[in-house]
């Protein structure tokens, strides 16, 4: 029979010093006594390392952790944790740094490797009262940009600290800044781009809704340094909670005098002013942005010029996403040599991901830029759902490729994502497991690109539509090995000839997981992939479970006598798979 | 296209004198011709023909204009809508937790196409871009009222709620 | 009232510190405990509104005085939403999820009235590194 839990008594030289030995067979006779010998094990250990909080008791699968525990404690955690299932409280670590409750190293972990800059006020302010943000230093970047520092001294110290544009480019905000400043013009523009489109990435929305007052600041900042008077926020519409916090925050920084005129009595002047996106993929990028601000199809233009010369209305305009605005107001107070310190040589900073997919830790997470994927999926992420196998991580959403396990331990910045055939984008990270199919993957995201692609360039709006045909007739068993070069080809082209980063980016899904995953192509282009389950004869017991859930009764068999299932009948429901209690059916 | 409707007279006046009242208040309603569709469909629940030509009109913008902004963007609507729109997050991580069946199923059930309203007029099923709730993949949307892990089993229930409130 | 140099800011920033730690430490005898629930989308498509009035009606019924119930931005962990945050002077923060309304009498009754940490659910501790600008 298999143990119900497995205690752990430490036998290191520090605890065995402090009677853990004794309490070990004190342990052992109460279990047997109690008739529980069979369902708890008792195992003495090596030394756990904490020898100052000895002896120390670990209780498995629970993963407790109980420190300083003595004889007399041991009926009490019989008792109470053994027999009726409750954590003895009192027992539990108290971290002498902190003075908290630790009772599980797991519960740790998630927060453990992270560094918060642009998340630094979310979930710790109340996003709705103004006063919460000035208490914890809000508008005083703007305050000391405004009283101590010229234009070209925030441009500088933009450009020192290394800031790089969080929305998927990777531009230099500093240089933007100063292109934007550059241009001798009378009217320009700051556009904080809140147009999240990546499916599956949700951080910009996050610090709408829980730092709204950061990215105003961040935004003024700008139009002093750029000599922008005038901020549009363009956001999607279907985030209804981010722009109503936006429109209470900015009520409230104009009647504070953080927005309008005057600012600070410097003579600044500045305001902001919110625009609705209404659907459209496209319109994050930021000359298709603009276009859709001023009322017309969200359809990219050429560039140059550059925003930063003709932009909004034809005038300068300097377009930032919202989580790299959410870290200037940080830089601006601690300086930009601190920033500096943190990240990799080429990437400085943090970043911030949207972990999503068949991850146990779902959630936003904001790592120092250098952070491995091996740190994020295990140690944040938890791991794998169910325990399954690692197949990919999906990064730059529609835009971006698969990440395979020989890649785990690369560091993540801008360059070695590219590197590796995958990119930052806006963070979105979506964990695969061996259950998942690649080639359907990509072509979900190839349904994505096609729907979404404006039409007014070629290669994107026809090359899009064939690469997704092609994907079609593979996974309905109707392709050829052809069609394997022709998809590659047609992506190739495609990523050369489009006008904007939607197209010119839309076949990397497909580049990538045909360079990871090329078998699996394969099984469909040469018809070779197997599309019933299939049971294994030496391991059926024949228990006629899977028979009995089969919605189209294409299992037959007697009891006690192997199964079979009739694969031309079989729908891939996967529903005798999970019934099966002994693993003996095989997946597609 | 013989059966499109051009015949502004057949809007409901009451619901226009609305519309009216927001383009006064606008500064630029020329360069604003995307806020003012979102009213519109606030106002109306969508934007028919005749209410882009009236919209044209008000605004001062050719109605092919008006008309090419509203199906280029996929949050303007020229169909009505059944009285619930049932939304499937179909982001990533939704999908990876198998939105696709979900959508299926409620097709399915409702006997109905994607978009369209469902015969008793109470349905209309469409799938939506990443809402961003990924921790409660996959997510089904009624209304403003969010169902979380949502799966096959859970549709029947989640359809005779809105059933039974007719 | 236009805050018009960065030493009526910082003034201004010291009275907003002193009201946010005197409802902390508490006008009332006792310590002021603050409860923090995430009130982004992820939170409140899991329930966290509910969550938020439950908290609200149960302190009500229970005529806590000295706790606060705080609507917060999104904690980042939406696997385990809602989540409710404890603050407790002298106490290091710790983070509860999912808590639901349903659950939310036991709750209180563990970790306000009998100041322990609560049982059931998930604990999470916050260890994460913040910035401190």
């Amino acid at each position: 029979m298999k143990e119900r839990l497995t205690v752990l008594v430490c036998g290191g030289t520090g605890c065995i010093a402090s009677d853990s030995d004794e309490m070990l067979i004190v342990m052992q006779d109460k279990i047997k006594e109690l008739g529980l010998d069979d369902e708890v094990r008792i195992l003495k250990t090596g030394c756990f390392g904490f020898c100052g909080q000895g002896p120390i008791i670990k209780i498995q699968p629970d993963n407790i952790f109980y420190v300083k525990v003595k004889i007399s404690d041991i009926d009490e955690i019989i008792e109470e944790h053994i027999i009726k299932g409750r954590i003895v409280s009192r027992l539990l670590f108290d971290d002498p740094k902190s003075h908290k409750k630790v009772k599980a190293h797991r519960h740790m972990d998630f927060y453990k490797k992270q560094f918060r800059i642009a998340l630094r006020n979310c979930g710790t302010i109340n996003p709705e009262d103004i006063s919460e943000y000035i208490a914890s230093r809000g508008y005083e970047a703007l305050a000391i940009s405004l009283q101590e520092y010229s234009p070209i001294d925030v441009i500088k110290i933009m450009k020192d600290s290394g800031l790089r544009g969080r929305g998927g480019g990777g531009f230099p905000t500093g240089l933007k800044w100063e292109y934007t400043y550059n241009q001798d013009v009378n009217q320009k523009y700051i556009i904080c781009n809140a147009d999240e489109g990546d499916p599956g990435a949700f951080m910009d929305r996050s610090i709408l809704e829980g730092d709204p007052h950061s990215v105003l600041e961040a935004m003024a900042i700008g139009g002093y340094a750029t000599g922008a008077t005038r901020g549009k926020i363009y956001i999607r519409a279907e985030y209804p909670l981010a722009i109503k916090r936006l429109e209470i925050a900015i009520a409230q920084a104009r009647e504070y005098g953080f927005l309008g005129t005057n600012i600070f009595g410097s003579g600044f002047d500045f305001d902001v002013e919110i625009r609705l996106g209404a659907g459209a993929f496209v319109c994050g990028e930021e000359t298709a942005l603009i276009n859709s601000m001023t009322g017309l199809r969200g359809e990219p233009s050429k560039k140059p010029p550059f925003p930063s010369e003709a932009g909004y209305k034809n005038k300068p305009t300097s377009v930032n996403n919202v989580e790299t605005l959410a870290n200037i107001p940080a830089i601006i107070l601690k300086g930009s040599d601190w920033f500096n310190t943190i990240g990799t040589p080429m990437s400085k900073g943090t970043k911030v991901f949207a972990l999503a997919g068949k991850i146990n830790n779902i959630g936003l997470v904001e790592v120092p830029m250098g952070t491995t994927l091996r740190e994020i999926i295990y140690e944040i992420g938890g791991g794998i759902i169910g325990g399954k196998k690692f197949k990919a991580v999906q990064t730059g959403g529609p835009s971006g490729g698969v990440i395979t396990e020989q890649h785990l331990d690369t560091p993540i910045d801008y360059e070695s994502l590219k590197a590796i055939g995958s990119m930052m984008g806006s963070g979105g990270m979506i964990v695969l497991d061996e259950d998942d199919d690649m080639v359907e993957i990509s072509k979900f995201y190839l349904d994505f690109t096609q729907e979404e692609s404006c039409g007014k360039c070629t290669p994107c709006r026809i090359g899009t539509k064939r690469m997704h045909e092609i994907l079609e007739r593979l996974t309905n068993m109707e392709g050829t090995p052809e069609d394997l070069d022709i998809l590659e080809d047609l992506a190739n082209n495609i990523k050369y000839t489009s006008l904007c980063g939607l197209g010119q980016s839309a076949p990397n899904p497909v580049l990538s997981t045909l360079e990871y995953f090329r078998e699996e192509y394969e099984a469909y282009a040469y018809r070779t992939k197997k599309t019933a389950y299939t049971i294994i004869d030496d391991k059926c017991i024949g228990c006629t479970k899977c028979a009995r859930v089969c919605p189209v009764d294409c299992i037959t068999g007697k009891v006690k006598q192997v199964h079979i299932i009739d694969e031309a009948a079989c729908i891939a429901c996967g529903a005798c798979y999970d019934a099966c209690p002994v693993n003996a059916i095989e997946k597609p | 296209m013989s059966n499109v409707n051009l015949n502004i007279s057949e809007l409901d006046q009451s619901l226009l004198v609305k519309l009216d009242q927001y383009i006064a208040s606008l500064e630029d309603p020329n360069n604003s011709l995307i806020n003012v569709l979102h009213k519109a469909q606030q106002i109306f629940g969508y934007i028919p023909h005749n209410l882009q030509l009236y919209i044209s009109r008000k605004v001062g913008v050719s109605a092919a204009r008006v008309n090419g902004v509203v199906s280029f963007y996929s949050y303007f609507t020229e169909k009505k809508t059944g009285k619930n729109v049932v939304s499937v997050c179909m982001g990533t991580a939704c999908y990876v937790k198998g939105a696709g069946d979900i959508l299926k199923e409620l097709l399915k059930q409702l006997n109905v196409e994607k978009n369209d309203v469902s015969e008793d007029t109470l349905f209309t099923v469409k799938d939506v871009r990443c809402i961003g709730a990924c921790g409660l993949a996959p997510v089904v949307t009624v209304g403003e009222k969010v169902y979380g892990h949502v799966t096959k089993d859970m549709v029947k229930d989640i359809i005779n709620t809105y059933k039974e409130r007719g | 009232m236009a805050v018009k140099s960065l030493e009526e800011l910082r003034k201004l920033r010291k009275d907003y510190q002193s009201t946010l730690s005197l409802r902390k430490q508490g006008e009332h005898e006792g310590d002021q405990i603050e409860l923090r629930v995430g009130l982004g989308t992820c939170g409140i498509s899991a329930g966290a509104k509910d969550t938020f009035q439950a908290l609200l009606q149960e302190i009500d019924q229970r005529k806590l005085k000295n706790v606060k119930v705080v609507g917060v931005g999104c904690m980042g962990q939406c696997t385990s939403e809602p989540i409710v945050e404890v603050r407790k002077p002298d106490h290091e923060p710790l983070l509860y999820g999912p808590i639901t309304s349903n659950i939310v009498h036991d709750f209180i009754e563990d970790t306000v009235v009998n100041e322990d940490y609560y049982k059931d659910g998930t604990l999470l501790i916050k260890t994460y590194e913040k910035v401190e600008v």
